[in-house]
């Protein structure tokens, strides 16, 4: 079920918690229109509360994320140790064209200048299959594909991420691989890890 | 013929080994780089997950770059056993490899860890001993290098102790120091790397040892600024000594003060005095320079 919100330009949006598509989609369908899309998934274990801060003295304040800015640093806020259950993916195309991905904490509130298209929940794997087209060729989408990847509930992610570091063709991605599995703080990754730094 | 057929194969089966060659050596250098990039991802790790992988790439045969960044790493982790592993590779380690370990002592600034330097540097060689040394500026353990200064028993370990000192900017333990045996020298250009100008104008104004006075105000030189300026001028138009004359020169070249020493060109009546401060002039390639020398010979002055 696709839900579409209307929003004025510059209005910031309401907690993505509370928007109200509660289906469970197969997988991500094609993102035909023009500008976001969005959809839940499952989060890994012990996911952070991924949103934007503004830092002030030491001290970090939760903001909402433009979705529209050049850069979205993903943090986390230290005082709060907030474990979020879900990830709200975010995905813009533009000409029948994916040109930027973005992970954020299901209750991160996000301002865009245009509506968000609501894809309501989509099953992990799902996602992790439709985003890791993304990540080669390597282009300034794969860094943030990797992110979202990492965010994802089950073994599938770990998975992903292991056969870049293995099989890209770009040393970069594969660096990135092994940063966003560290990340994943998955017994399977740290496995993965620790064998990759056996090899002679 | 046959004889150009073989040296073609030969240099085809050269160009393909060197080829075999070249992408086995990239492809020991892309694991190079992929273990060092997941030692770096291990530092955002949580530090009980990452110790127990870096402790095995520390024990491993791995390379010397690799290792140094499984050092640096585990520095980085916060925990008594990644101290302890640290400061046990700094006492027991070898070469280079240990040499990295006390650096990195200094990076973590653990406090048990850096209490461990102490035995390192009485027990080690000179290579530990400024490795020592380097930790605590690291640090910032000024008390620590304080110590070793005032405890030196040689005159090259009390030299770099106060290098370091005057590195750190620790102007009140060099002044302490100040009576410490008889090395003025390194003291005064410990002084100037500290900008101790207080210190540095004391000993420039004192001509009971014109050596150390020309050294103190050499170092005033080092230090720079308007404070300083005014101070060379004052010494050099408030002595006999040729000597005293030349270091106050000497350090308003280091300071750059061009204007003070046109000031004195101007003020001079002495035709061999003009000619060394022109020439002073002249080397600091001013432009009040190029106008005293414009006057010079027009007959202004």
């Amino acid at each position: 079920m696709i839900h579409r919100l209307r929003k004025k330009q510059w209005l910031a949006m309401a907690c993505i918690a509370c928007l109200v598509s509660p289906s469970v989609s197969a997988a991500v369908p094609d993102l035909n229109a023009n500008g976001w899309h969005t959809w839940r998934v499952t989060a890994k274990a012990n996911a952070s509360d991924w949103c934007c801060f503004s830092w002030n003295s030491g001290r970090s304040t939760r903001k909402s994320c433009d979705l529209d800015g050049r850069n979205i640093s993903y943090s986390s806020s230290d005082e709060d140790d907030f474990v979020v259950d879900e990830m709200q993916i975010y995905a813009y195309t533009q000409a029948g064209k994916v040109t930027k991905i973005r992970a954020l904490s299901a209750r991160c509130p996000v301002n865009t200048k245009t509506e968000i298209t609501d894809l309501g929940t989509v099953e992990a794997d799902d996602s992790v299959d439709w985003l890791e087209q993304f990540v080669d060729p390597r282009s300034k989408l794969s860094t943030h594909v990797m992110a979202a990847i990492s965010t994802h509930n089950g073994d599938h992610p770990t998975d992903v991420l292991m056969d870049i570091v293995r099989n890209s063709s770009n040393l970069k991605s594969r660096k990135d691989a092994i940063f966003w599995l560290v990340q994943s703080e998955s017994d399977q990754a740290y496995q993965y890890i620790e064998r990759l730094l056996s090899e002679n | 013929m046959k004889l150009s057929v073989r040296i073609i194969f030969t240099a085809l089966a050269f160009i393909a080994a060197n080829a075999v060659m070249a992408q086995a050596s990239a492809s020991a250098d892309e694991s190079e780089q992929l273990k060092i990039a997941a030692l770096e991802a291990l530092m955002s790790a949580p530090a009980e997950r990452a110790l127990p992988i870096v402790e095995k790439v520390l024990s491993g045969s791995h390379s010397n770059e690799v290792k140094m960044r499984a050092l640096f790493v585990l520095s980085q982790i916060d925990l008594p056993g990644a101290q302890a592993l640290l400061l046990d590779t700094a006492k027991n380690g070898t070469g280079t490899f240990r040499l990295e370990a006390i650096r990195m002592i200094g990076i973590s600034g653990d406090p048990a860890a850096m209490a461990g330097l102490a035995d390192i540097y009485a027990t080690g060689d000179s290579d530990a001993k400024s490795r020592v040394l380097h930790a605590y500026m690291i640090a910032d353990d000024v008390d620590a290098v304080y110590a070793i200064a005032a405890n030196a028993t040689d005159d090259d370990e009390f030299e770099n102790a106060v290098h370091m000192l005057g590195i750190m900017g620790a102007n009140d333990e060099l002044r302490n120091l100040r009576d410490k045996a008889g090395n003025s020298g390194v003291l005064i250009h410990a002084y100037a790397m500290a900008g101790d100008v207080e210190s540095l104008r004391a000993m420039a104004l004192d001509n009971s040892d014109p050596k150390k006075q020309a050294a103190a105000i050499q170092g005033l030189g080092i230090v720079g600024g308007e404070e300083v300026n005014a101070t060379l001028l004052e010494i050099y138009r408030g002595t006999d000594s040729e000597q005293v004359k030349e270091a106050a020169l000497h350090g308003m070249l280091v300071s750059d003060y061009d204007e003070g020493v046109l000031e004195l060109f101007r003020s001079s009546q002495d035709g061999k005095e003009k000619r060394v401060l022109l020439r002073m002039l002249v080397m600091m390639d001013s432009e009040a320079a190029m106008e005293a020398i414009e006057k010079t010979l027009s007959g202004g002055q």
